[in-house]
């Protein structure tokens, strides 16, 4: 009980009203209180367009489903079916980032602020005196207590802060995804032949039993081509080891890394892979 | 203090801070966000509910309980008219609310009210009913036991009407409220006037309360609103005569299948039951028959009711949800007309007044230049725009993950080939085939495999002379795109060259074809037949 309400005391203290008011401060984050925000953003010019494709290097498999059997006990009448690999699909994303220059308008320490800070002062006072009353000689949990109280001391003091407005500019990154779907035109190179990816990132079967023939004995570098331009897929040794270990349980290598995917981008002129197709 | 130190506590701030903005942003779909989601139909012919005139009243004294009266003179309205009461209160009320107008039409309803509309619970009147004490020390005044129930008393709160009786007096005897030249900013509907029928002459709304009501800054609104077509009265007119024609139709036909013999006829039953000894025939067919018509008479009358109360209900929900939504829109209308007119209300333009609102709206007609001027970046697109685009890109997924079209029926029956000479030793022939595409059969040539080990112990075709210099082929479009054309070559046929021609032929995974060749060894040739290599 004694160390239930130490923790619960400091928790409270440390995450209580004033507390994350004085670290928001501190930090420069005093925007995070802002209320009745209203902003305008003016898009500034020279947004990148790009496509990231990334291949999996886990083979995926589909969902399995299980049949209910009446009878939850006893010995499965059935095998079970192996599950089904998916055939091999890229993930394509095509994004345009630019910058856009942000007016924000708001007010600070307002009502909603006032009304918060107060709902804060009544409940950090009463879970103080809750927490002292639970064992009064305690010195642990006086402390506990009297942590929570001051920052109920502070919420009630902070509750008074004049309201302020905010008129203030901003130069804020701005990222859309446009769309995952692979773009007409997109191919996998494969040690100098190309299989066109589809709309769904499948390479085909061709395409999927070449990769893997080029994981067993990697060649000429892996990489993608779309109108024009290309990109070599940064597949190392850790990577290839990774495909054969997954796709092929006999394979033997060693591998320091594991990482699920390879990504490349390529990057194109703004409304090239945006418009609709 | 650096950032990364306290940004696990600022998650705390910053959670709650997302509640607000998760609320805020539902709000804003809910607000006006709709509209965006999707194409706009065709807009249908209908009467589309219009705020013809809307006022706003207040009591005369801060406390009272009644009977107020508002009294509307209605013009005449083609189409129709409705008139919604309307409240706007900081506090809860209890109210008794008629109306009615000169055909009698009448709505009277009576609860507890609020700031959010119909709520429960006691009024807040505190401070104008009398406490217990008052009370007590009413009944001592009176030398009675108990507290006066009207006639006019000593009791009486600060506004309270002197002389009000805890009951409704007759209704031309009602205080009349204070027009209000503001509008609030927030009000609820509690009581409305329609229905489907036209009003006539005067509106007339009695509210009162048994116990005074604390009435401060509380507002009674009024509005009619005048339903008109969406169209010319003209096309309107067409419109109605073209709906009735097609019920009268509908209607016709029902009849018509009401009054039809039923389909299932009962052939003629006599059964025989004994009654006292007696055996007795009964035909059951007239009754039987007369029964499960009076039946399915009466089933199809009350489905009929049914559907109509239904369709009834749902055109006066549609009604009231049109209603609110004019009056809404009537609302934004008056609050922008009192901005215009009020520079530096806080409540108007926000933080900065207005030199600031009007800053960011100059910055919002940056943004318009520069995104009329660059209509693919995608900061600028319109949620119309998104719309259509990613539509069209999620078609091509679901286009792509469609399964392969299969064939409507057999292959065509195997075309005839000759069969050329035998490459190796141990070369075996794979018959010609047809191959679906997805699209199309296409045929793939047969051709010979010749086995590694015979190409390794030279156990291939051998010829006495090289061979002709190739032909040159006509290559057909490939059928499918997962072919490789497999070049022709020569073969040798024991006594002369045979032309083997070239075909689209299946590769291996991962493999591609090296043609055939011919090797001179020493005086005679040997064949190095084609073969799918792993590159």
């Amino acid at each position: 009980m004694k160390t239930l309400a130490l923790i619960a005391g400091l928790a409270l203290a440390s995450g209580g009203c004033f507390t994350s008011w004085a670290l928001a401060e501190g930090a420069g984050q005093q925007k995070l209180l802002d209320e009745s925000v209203r902003e305008s953003a003016v898009p500034i010019a020279g947004a990148r367009e790009a496509l990231e494709v990334r291949l999996p290097l886990a083979p995926q498999y589909e969902p399995q489903v299980v049949a209910a059997t009446p009878t939850a006990i006893g010995v499965p009448t059935t095998p079970p079916t192996p599950p089904v690999k998916k055939p091999l699909a890229v993930v394509c994303e095509v994004t345009q980032r630019g910058d856009d220059t942000v007016y924000h308008s708001a007010f600070r320490y307002g009502s909603t602020w006032k009304k918060t800070a107060a709902a804060f002062f009544v409940l950090e006072a009463a879970t103080a005196a809750l927490i002292y009353a639970s064992d009064t000689k305690n010195p642990s949990t006086q402390v506990a207590a009297a942590a929570v109280a001051l920052d109920a001391l502070g919420t009630g003091i902070i509750a008074f802060a004049p309201r302020t407005e905010v008129y203030r500019t901003e130069r804020r990154p701005d990222v859309t995804v446009v769309r995952q779907d692979c773009p007409d035109g997109l191919a996998l190179d494969i040690g100098g032949e190309s299989f066109p990816v589809d709309a769904a990132g499948r390479v085909g079967e061709l395409g999927e039993a070449a990769l893997d023939e080029w994981m067993r004995a990697p060649r000429a570098p892996v990489g993608l081509t779309l109108a024009g331009q290309d990109a070599r897929l940064p597949l190392g040794a850790d990577d290839v080891c990774g495909w054969n270990l997954l796709h092929h349980p006999e394979a033997r290598c060693v591998r320091r890394v594991m990482r699920v995917d390879v990504a490349v981008t390529l990057a194109v002129p703004l409304g090239t892979l945006t418009r609709a197709e | 203090m650096k950032p990364g130190v306290v940004r696990p506590v600022l998650n705390v701030v910053a959670m709650a801070r997302m509640n607000f903005v998760m609320i805020a942003t539902g709000a804003m779909v809910a607000a006006g966000g709709l509209g965006c989601t999707g194409p706009v139909s065709p807009r249908a012919i209908s009467l589309e509910p219009v705020v013809a005139e809307q006022a706003w009243y207040r009591a005369p004294a801060p406390c009272g309980q009644g009977p107020y009266v508002i009294e509307l003179a209605l013009p005449e309205a083609r189409w129709g008219q409705d008139v919604e009461l309307r409240i706007a209160t900081p506090r809860k009320l209890a109210l008794h609310v008629t109306m009615t107008d000169d055909r009698n039409a009448q709505s009277a309803l009576d609860g507890i009210y609020g700031p959010e509309g119909r709520t429960s619970g006691p009024p807040d009147n505190k401070r104008c009913v009398a406490d217990v004490h008052e009370r007590l020390a009413a009944s001592h005044a009176v030398g009675g036991g108990g507290v006066s129930t009207g006639g006019g008393g000593p009791i009486a709160g600060p506004g309270v009407e002197d002389d009000g009786p805890a009951a409704p007096r007759p209704s031309g005897a009602g205080i009349a409220l204070v027009v209000d030249s503001g509008s609030p900013s927030s009000a609820r509907d509690i009581a409305h006037l329609g229905r489907e029928g036209n009003l006539r002459g005067r509106v007339r709304v009695t509210l009162w309360s048994i116990d005074p009501n604390d009435l401060t800054d509380v507002r009674f609104g009024l509005a009619r609103i005048e339903w008109r077509p969406n169209v010319s009265d003209g096309e309107y007119e067409a419109y109605l005569a073209r709906q009735k024609t097609e019920q009268d139709a509908r209607a016709a036909q029902e009849l018509a299948e009401a009054a039809k013999p039923p389909q299932a006829a009962h052939a003629p039953v006599a059964a025989r039951t004994s009654a006292g000894g007696a055996s007795v025939e009964v035909d059951q067919t007239f009754y039987g028959e007369g029964h499960g018509a009076v039946a399915d008479q009466a089933q199809l009358e009350r489905e009929r009711k049914e559907r109509e109360t239904e369709a009834a209900r749902r055109r006066e929900e549609e009604r009231r949800r049109a209603i609110a939504a004019a009056l809404e829109a009537q609302r934004i209308r008056l609050h922008e007309q009192f901005c215009a007119t009020h520079a530096e209300d806080r409540d108007c333009w926000g933080a900065g007044g207005r030199a600031v609102h009007d800053d960011l709206a100059r910055h919002d007609g940056e943004r318009s230049v520069f995104c009329a001027a660059n209509a693919e970046d995608a900061r600028c697109w319109t949620p119309a725009t998104w719309a259509e685009r990613r539509t069209s890109f999620e078609h091509r997924v679901y286009v792509a993950l469609q399964p392969p079209k299969q064939p409507d029926g057999p292959p065509p029956s195997p075309l005839s080939e000759d069969m050329p000479p035998r490459l190796s030793q141990h070369a075996e022939w794979r018959p010609g085939y047809w191959q679906w595409t997805g699209e199309q059969w296409a045929w793939l040539g047969g051709m010979w495999r010749v086995p590694d080990s015979d190409i390794a112990a030279e156990l291939t075709t051998v010829a006495p002379d090289a061979p002709p210099p190739l032909r040159a082929e006509t290559i057909a479009t490939a059928p499918m795109r997962a072919l490789i054309w497999v070049p022709g070559f020569w073969q040798w046929g024991s006594t002369a060259w045979v032309w083997v021609a070239g075909s689209w032929q299946r590769p291996e995974a991962g493999a591609s074809w090296r043609p055939a060749e011919w090797r001179a060894r020493g005086k005679v040739h040997i064949l190095i037949p084609g073969q799918w290599v792993r590159r």
